[in-house]
């Protein structure tokens, strides 16, 4: 391989980073540039700079419960946490891990030169620069932001004068990206696969893409249309979900769940393929049960569109749809318990390395697995009925979606930062950051379980005193979470400015990336695509 | 060997313009289906007054508007099979034909709504709320499904347009239909969720 | 560099044809509803869906298309109706209010 390499090389394969020679200038290149790497990298980096936007909005709300009211006033806390949720569910986490890694990876790992449509990929882009764009703008425009929390529950949100009309429209137009991701990586999965790589050769982590893709494109038209009936009633006062004009506004429950339950689809979904690239890696072993695993995805995103209503036991519905919903909800929690056995399962007997990316994907089974079997306990129908509204579900949906998806991201951040960029960060700093920042993460969220058992009730501004303890040391862990953090993000942009240059396959990786070099050539590879002769990650791997 | 692969490229793409036009369309089902599902929700609930809401409707625009739309359908699948045959002319009129109907379909139904309005029946105004809650809903749901559908067809007509730029400047050939038919698929869509709408706002029986 | 036509062209009459099964249909479901025959609503849904059909398999030439293109549309519709079904569980037995 390496003397064909040096030859390519030689022939001007130049890295994806360089600027293509022309009269562009880098900014514009970028911008306007088809390359599914840098439109990765591009997402990336926004992804990130609105993660911190939103961690700093967390951080502010805890700060109040310090002592509510010497910050801020309560209807500053309701537009917190309503932004909060807006920034890091619809503009971090449910586009993250297709729009940053699997931009750059999918056609790199089934041996393809790009995405099917460069193009529909670019502007994808650009539609989710847009629709952050309105976000933001719903910020700062007169007026208040946003106050309805991140559901944007009816007739609340037809009735509040705050600036609802253009966070809706910033997220509606956001599904129209995701919309155009999902359908540009599952054509892709079908058509432009390299020689050799049939189905069931594929790495796990496009096999996700793929099962993520399928819900991204049937389950955002629902909150699209549903958003736009918001807009259309605070406009035009059509009255879909307004009950003095006919409408229900349990129908928009029903509504936005149908997509917002699957959304945890396709935020998890991806973040599991992930882990289950990292595991084997890091174990020197071929994943325990391939094709569980993949099944495991394909039935995770289809028994995940009949699960909604467990959002919605206390809203009034039906005791048929209660009952019907809660038991399809216990459906749901058997494919992910296949998916953690088969990690737990490949990491036995296996020669474990534990380099950075190693202890994020540990992390990530623990702090997932809390997060699904609190899932399992609210889910069921009686103790729903008491837990449903209070800090137990706030504590439920960051240990599934940060401590879940989030670390999943920063697992994949590290394992593929030396491609991505050609540079290796430094590990000591990196274990360091993880450490602080599990510390950290279980010190914020794990008091909320117990507050919220013992009734603490979300969205709230003020407390009791009963809760003293539990705010007081998840005020503390909210402090210590973003030191892990900064330590982290530190550690990464010093490695991108110093670090040493990466070698093509610092981790030992079998998986078609990492038969190229890093970074890649804009082509992806530097010859003709290697062809695949069996299962990614059969020991020895490919190439 | 260049050559071969430019063959093998070539029906990839077409493959890839293919599967992505259909995954659209399956958006777009979605997308309507929702809409279909709060509309039988809402009739369920208020069947007569959706009975009493549907009375303003025009039977006959109704349907000369199905027919329309219909037409259309046809002759662009007819450009279609032109275009396969080499028939660049044929294909080029009945493309204009197929826009002309689309134009044809939204001047009935502009009239229509010009109708309903001039009686003061549009969200949000004092006739129709004081009207019951299900024909409020009634209306506003004929005006969301059928705007929905129009801006639909609007964008049908422009991408049919460029579709015949295209074919003139001989972009679109008896060898590369690929997007011809995309602009096919797309329009018969819009047809499809007529005829869907047709009974669910014009043929209300009891 | 000569590229086969990977499927052949719809005949014209074949698609007059199916225009003239459409307005027939048309025709027909309008008869059902002025005739205010029992389970109107039903044979109205009906006679949309053959049309729709009619239009899928002739006009978007599904019946050309591979098998993985034909079978995959009833993921989308199975979607549908399952979100269809699993809302009417709601709303077909929500105590009267
Ligand atoms: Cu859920």
């Amino acid at each position: 391989m390496t003397p064909a390499h040096e030859s390519a090389a030689a022939a001007g394969q130049a890295s994806y980073l360089e600027n293509p020679p022309g009269r562009r200038g880098v900014f514009a290149s970028w911008m306007l540039s088809t390359d599914h790497k840098r439109i990765g990298v591009m997402y990336l980096m926004a992804l990130l700079s609105f993660f911190w936007v939103g961690v700093s909005l967390g951080l502010a709300m805890r700060l109040n419960m310090l002592h509510p009211g010497a910050l801020m006033q309560a209807q500053t806390y309701d537009e917190l946490f309503t932004v909060h949720g807006i920034v890091q569910l619809f503009l971090v986490i449910i586009p993250g891990v297709p729009v940053a890694f699997g931009n750059f990876f999918l056609p790199i790992m089934i041996g393809a030169r790009d995405v099917a449509f460069p193009r529909l990929n670019r502007l994808s882009w650009w539609v989710y620069l847009t629709g952050a764009g309105i976000v933001v703008l719903s910020l700062f425009i007169s007026g208040h932001p946003p106050d309805t929390g991140w559901t944007f529950y009816a007739p609340y949100s037809i009735r509040t004068p705050t600036n609802v009309s253009l966070a809706v429209a910033g997220v509606f137009v956001l599904g129209f990206s995701s919309i155009l991701t999902g359908l540009n990586f599952v054509t892709t999965i079908h058509t432009m696969r390299g020689p050799g790589m049939t189905w069931l050769r594929l790495p796990l982590f496009v096999w996700t893409l793929y099962a993520t893709g399928w819900v991204q494109m049937l389950a955002t038209p629902v909150l699209a249309i549903t958003l736009l009936f918001i807009i259309m009633g605070r406009v035009l006062g059509i009255g879909f979900f307004d009950p003095s004009r006919g409408g229900d506004p349990i129908m928009y429950e029903h509504l936005f769940w149908t997509y917002s339950h699957p959304a945890v689809y396709i935020m998890i979904l991806p973040a599991m393929g992930i882990i289950s690239e990292v595991i084997p890696t890091f174990a020197r072993k071929a994943i325990f049960g391939y094709k569980a695993v993949v099944f495991a995805s394909l039935a995770i995103a289809g028994v995940g569109y009949w699960v909604w209503g467990h959002h919605m036991f206390t809203s009034g519905m039906s005791n048929t749809a209660r009952v019907a919903f809660s038991l399809l909800t216990f459906f749901v929690a058997i494919p992910s318990g296949v998916k953690v056995f088969n990690w737990v399962a490949t990491l036995y007997k296996g020669s474990i390395r534990l380099d950075a990316p190693m202890w994020w994907a540990v992390s990530f089974i623990f702090l997932f697995s809390i997060g699904g079997l609190s899932g399992l306990i609210q889910g069921a129908l009686a103790p729903n009925l008491d837990l449903h509204g209070t800090y137990w579900i706030v504590a439920h949906i960051h240990y599934i979606v940060f401590g879940g998806v989030g670390t999943a991201l920063f697992a994949g951040l590290h394992y593929w930062f030396p491609k991505m960029f050609g540079r290796m960060y430094r590990e000591r700093p990196a274990k360091l950051g993880w450490l602080i920042f599990f510390i950290g993460f279980n010190l914020l969220y794990f008091p909320m379980f117990v507050m919220g058992a013992e009734g603490m009730p979300r969205r709230w501004f003020d407390y009791s005193a009963q809760y003293h303890t539990g705010q007081m040391i998840s005020v503390a862990g909210s402090w210590v979470l973003a030191l892990g953090l900064l330590i982290i993000f530190g550690n990464l942009i010093l490695a991108l400015f110093r670090g040493e240059a990466a070698p093509e396959n610092p981790w030992g990786g079998t998986t078609l990336e990492w038969h190229t070099p890093s970074p890649p050539p804009a082509r992806n590879f530097p010859g003709e695509i290697p062809v695949i002769k069996h299962v990614s990650y059969k020991a020895g791997g490919n190439g | 060997m260049a050559e071969m692969e430019t063959a093998a490229e070539f029906r990839q793409n077409r493959m890839a313009a293919k599967y992505g036009m259909w995954f659209f369309l399956y958006t777009e089902l979605l997308f309507f289906g929702a809409m279909f599902l709060l509309y039988s929700v809402y009739r369920y609930r208020f069947p007569l007054d959706f009975h009493a809401g549907a009375k303003e409707e025009n039977l006959y625009t109704g349907s000369i508007n199905t027919l329309v739309l219909l037409t259309s359908s046809m002759t662009l699948a007819m450009a279609v099979s032109a275009i396969k045959r080499g028939q660049q002319k044929v294909s080029e009129r009945l493309q204009m034909l197929t826009m002309a109907l689309g134009v044809v379909f939204l001047a009935i139904k502009y009239y229509e709504w010009h109708w309903k309005i001039a009686k003061g029946l549009y969200p949000n105004s004092p006739v129709l709320l004081k009207l019951p809650k299900g024909e409020i809903l009634y209306f506003g749901l004929y005006y969301a499904l059928t705007g929905l559908h129009a801006l639909h067809l609007i964008v049908g007509i422009v991408v049919v347009g460029f579709m015949l730029r295209y074919t003139r400047k001989g972009v679109i050939n008896r060898e590369n239909t690929a997007r011809l038919e995309n602009a096919g698929l797309y329009w018969h869509f819009v047809d499809i969720v007529w005829i869907y709408l047709f009974p669910l706002f014009y043929l209300v029986t009891k | 560099m000569k590229l086969e036509v990977p499927e052949g062209a719809t005949g014209y009459g074949i698609l007059f044809f199916i225009w003239i099964a459409l307005a027939a249909l048309l025709a027909a479901t309008i008869a059902i509803a002025l005739m205010n025959v029992r389970m109107a609503v039903a044979l109205n849904f009906l006679i949309a869906t053959s049309m729709a059909l009619l239009n899928l398999f002739y006009f978007m030439d599904l019946r050309h298309e591979d098998r993985f293109l034909k079978t995959i549309i009833f993921l989308a519709l199975f979607a549908l109706t399952s979100i269809i079904i699993l809302t009417y569980s709601d709303v077909f037995y929500r105590m009267a209010g």
